[in-house]
């Protein structure tokens, strides 16, 4: 048996295991039947293994090179680096489809074997999603779109791996990405469940609450890991362009955040349940939609890399999500009702409000804009782009009101905030705000939005540290040191003051996206070996530029020395220019000398001959915190995460 | 309780001067190279998917850019120049739409909506108060 038809039959062998689980848990729910229940869900657990196994073959076919398999021959090649062959199985279409695969399985046994005993009822029809929605991949891998294809004459060299993606962050953003979009339906599928046996109240809504909280976090390291892989490069027009894919993999995070904001609500309050069924509803559909654009969707993207002509297959499974999704919420939406209403403005009920709707109208916003130039065709006939520059004017202000809703959210109290407790919690958050903006309308010459942005910025951090600086003063006995109070604090309530960590690790993005948005520096030019430009307070010179050849690849490196205004040398830095000849294609890796003010950013656009060359350089202030921001984002989440021993809340 | 709130304003003092001499720390030169940057990534390469000039490495691109830099000398105005490739290339080569016609749309439609929906959602709100209240 060759390892392709072993790797098939391994995907035969979990669509009939994915049938299994799900009729079995259904016919199990309407007689009654324990052992079948039963056998059902070790059916699902049974997935788990086939998959591993699956997966494993295609990866081994990778590891050595066995090119009678289309998708390997596609996708690599003697000449390549071994180490990316690892990593190539989800570098296009077929193999990314088992991929995910192979993430649902993962997640859908994590979520059973950890399921709390209060969703014991429900687990059947959880089950059945969870299956269901595994049984969509595995049929479409099977039948459209087999990563285990062969050739009848095996050729001898591959094609290799798109150059663009023999990155580091090939390792880390597609495989995280993916795995975000695809684990929505864990909480979407606990949620139906509890939709099903009429229980969507409070309990298991920890449960909910941990695995949102999970794939969320999931999908925001690979969004932000995406964003400094494109940084890093030329052509994905900088850390985020606006790029529709890009946008379909930001607006299920910003539904998600919504719905981690909100669920809290509904444990506190009873409350926002409707709301937040809505939410993962959209969630996941979104995610769906993300899937039918990335696969062959109508519009045009820079990053297309698993491009198929299943485009279709992934839009009717769109519609199919969200037509069952619009007629489960029709069917019980007068069971799902809420205990209270908000009470008052002043609330922080009412903050986490204005938390969700901003999400949602960003979220409209920039779903608008992916979807515009489709509408213009078909009511105006005219072709339209829609790029970077409608997202930040639309989108920027309600960004900015986001964060502002952030920086007061945390100073209300739930139902009602009392007239002292409002004046003694925003006195000296709201006056820094004043004071920073008019301290910076002095200092900075910039569009006063960008003042306005980081005296929110100011907003948001100070009351943050006041309720930890106060919230120690608390926990303070004489003699007891503010420090251990602190590290104190965060343990005993991992839940909030993680939330807190992972706010500070947004303002650190957000930091850095002012930077570049309303502070960058950018030239164009051409220079010779030997010539100096100046810019900012650096003076850069070209000192040399050395050409190697391979079997696969022309590389050019550029390589410059940096001083400063007084002539002391910085550092040295080099960026390449490598050809691909095979796929016509070059891949430019920019030089980049980074430090928390600012960084020196030099992109070898183009080499004229031996001593001449185009680049683009430019200082790209502030960007070196929102890299900081990714370890401090899963602090945060990780804090906010860890279980309690023996004890709830 | 006074310790405490002169701690406070002490760290918030320390905190945001940091934060205004680090802004204040980076180079600020506004200079002419930056128009022709700007413009740039205003041109999407006709070539290329969902690229503008800015980045996309064409040679289309770069005559482009070649194009643009002599318009400049000639003393052309942004606007001139935009409307130079539009007229050849048609609306899409422009990153984002015109504010004219049916494409004023995109820019109002959204705004239109997320103020409508933020006073729905208010009045909706102060309707469930005053009702809970009597």
């Amino acid at each position: 048996m060759t390892i392709s038809s072993l790797g098939f039959t391994l995907l035969i062998l979990t669509m009939n295991l994915c049938v299994y689980s799900i009729l079995g848990s259904l016919i199990g729910i309407k007689i009654s039947s324990k052992a079948l229940l039963k056998s059902a869900k070790n059916a699902s657990y049974c997935n788990l293994i086939t998959l591993v196994f699956s997966a494993s073959c295609l990866v081994y076919a990778f590891i050595t090179r066995d090119f009678s398999i289309k998708y390997v021959f596609n996708h690599s090649s003697l000449s390549m680096d071994p180490i990316y062959t690892w990593v190539a199985m989800y570098a296009g279409n077929e193999g990314s489809l088992l991929y995910i695969a192979l993430v649902i399985s993962i997640s859908s046994f994590l979520t059973l074997f950890f399921i709390p005993s209060e969703l014991n009822e429900a687990e059947p029809y959880i089950i059945s999603i969870l299956s269901g929605f595994l049984l969509f991949f595995v049929t479409v891998m099977i039948f459209l779109a087999n990563p285990f294809d062969t050739f009848q004459n095996i050729p001898k060299d591959g094609r290799g791996i798109n150059p663009l993606l023999a990155h580091p962050g090939m390792f880390s953003h597609p495989p995280l990405l993916m795995a975000g979009l695809a684990t929505i339906v864990v909480p979407f599928s606990l949620i139906l469940g509890m939709i099903f046996t009429g229980k969507f109240r409070n309990d298991g809504l920890d449960y909910i609450r941990t695995t949102s909280l999970l794939v969320w976090s999931i999908l925001g390291i690979g969004l932000l890991l995406g964003s400094w892989w494109a940084y890093t490069i030329l052509g994905w027009g900088g850390y985020w362009a606006w790029d529709p894919i890009e946008n379909v993999g930001l607006m299920p995070w910003l539904i998600m955040t919504a719905f981690i904001h909100s669920i809290i609500v509904q444990r506190r309050r009873g409350m926002f349940r409707v709301w937040n069924v809505i939410l993962i509803f959209l969630a996941f559909v979104l995610a769906q939609f993300g899937m039918f654009i990335n696969r062959g969707g109508p519009v045009v993207s820079v990053h297309s890399f698993a491009a198929s002509t299943l485009g279709y297959i992934f839009l009717g499974f769109m519609l199919f999500s969200a037509l069952f999704c619009l007629i489960i919420f029709i069917l019980n939406n007068h069971k799902i009702k809420s205990d209270n209403n908000v009470k008052s403005f002043l609330s922080r009920e009412s903050a986490f409000l204005m938390n969700n709707f901003f999400l949602v109208a960003i979220t409209f916003v920039t779903l608008w804009g992916l979807i515009f130039p489709l509408i213009s065709e078909l009511f105006a006939n005219e072709t339209v782009t829609v790029g970077a520059p409608y997202y930040n004017s639309v989108n920027g202000p309600v960004l900015l009101a986001l964060l502002f809703v952030m920086g007061i959210g945390p100073n209300l109290s739930w139902r009602n905030t009392s007239k002292e407790n409002l004046i003694s919690n925003l006195l000296i958050p709201i006056s820094l705000l004043f004071v920073s903006f008019i301290l910076l309308l002095f200092f900075s010459a910039r569009p006063i939005i960008s003042s306005l942005s980081i005296s929110v910025i100011v907003l948001v951090l100070s009351t943050i540290l006041i309720e930890w600086i106060r919230a120690s003063y608390k926990l303070t006995k004489a003699g007891t040191p503010w420090h251990i109070s602190f590290i104190k604090l965060i343990i005993n309530n991992r839940k909030k003051y993680g939330g807190y960590i992972v706010h500070i690790s947004i303002l650190l993005v957000a930091i850095g996206v002012i930077g570049i948005n309303f502070y960058q520096i950018k030239v164009d030019k051409v220079l010779s070996v030997g010539e100096k430009i100046e810019i900012g307070n650096y003076k850069i010179e070209l000192i040399e530029i050395n050409e190697n050849e391979y079997n696969d690849r022309r590389e050019k490196i550029a390589t410059f020395l940096i001083k400063d205004n007084r002539n002391k040398v910085i550092t040295t830095m080099s960026g390449n220019n490598t050809f691909y000849p095979s796929f016509n294609m070059a891949s430019i890796r920019a030089a980049i000398n980074s430090n928390p003010i600012e960084d020196l950013y030099i992109i070898p656009s183009d080499f004229i001959n031996e001593s001449k060359m185009k680049l683009i350089v430019s200082i790209n202030p502030l960007v070196w915190w929102m890299w900081v921001g990714g370890p401090v984002f899963v602090l945060g989440t990780l804090i906010s995460l860890w279980p309690y021993k023996n004890r709830n809340d | 309780m006074s310790k405490l709130k002169s701690d406070l304003l002490k760290i918030l003092i320390l905190s945001s001067i940091f934060l205004i001499v680090l802004i204040s720390c980076i180079s600020d030169n506004t200079d002419n190279n930056n128009r022709e940057y700007n413009l740039y990534s205003q041109i999407m390469c006709p070539v290329c998917d969902g690229q503008t000039i800015a980045e996309s490495q064409a040679s289309i691109s770069n005559d482009m850019k070649k194009m643009i830099t002599t318009q400049i000398s000639e003393g052309k105005t942004d606007d001139q120049i935009l409307y130079y490739f539009k007229e050849r290339y048609g609306q899409e080569i422009i990153s984002s739409p015109s504010y004219s016609g049916f494409n004023i749309t995109v820019w109002i439609a959204p705004i239109l909506i997320i103020i409508g929906s933020l006073l729905l959602l208010i009045y909706s709100l102060r309707k469930n108060m005053n009702k809970a209240k009597s």
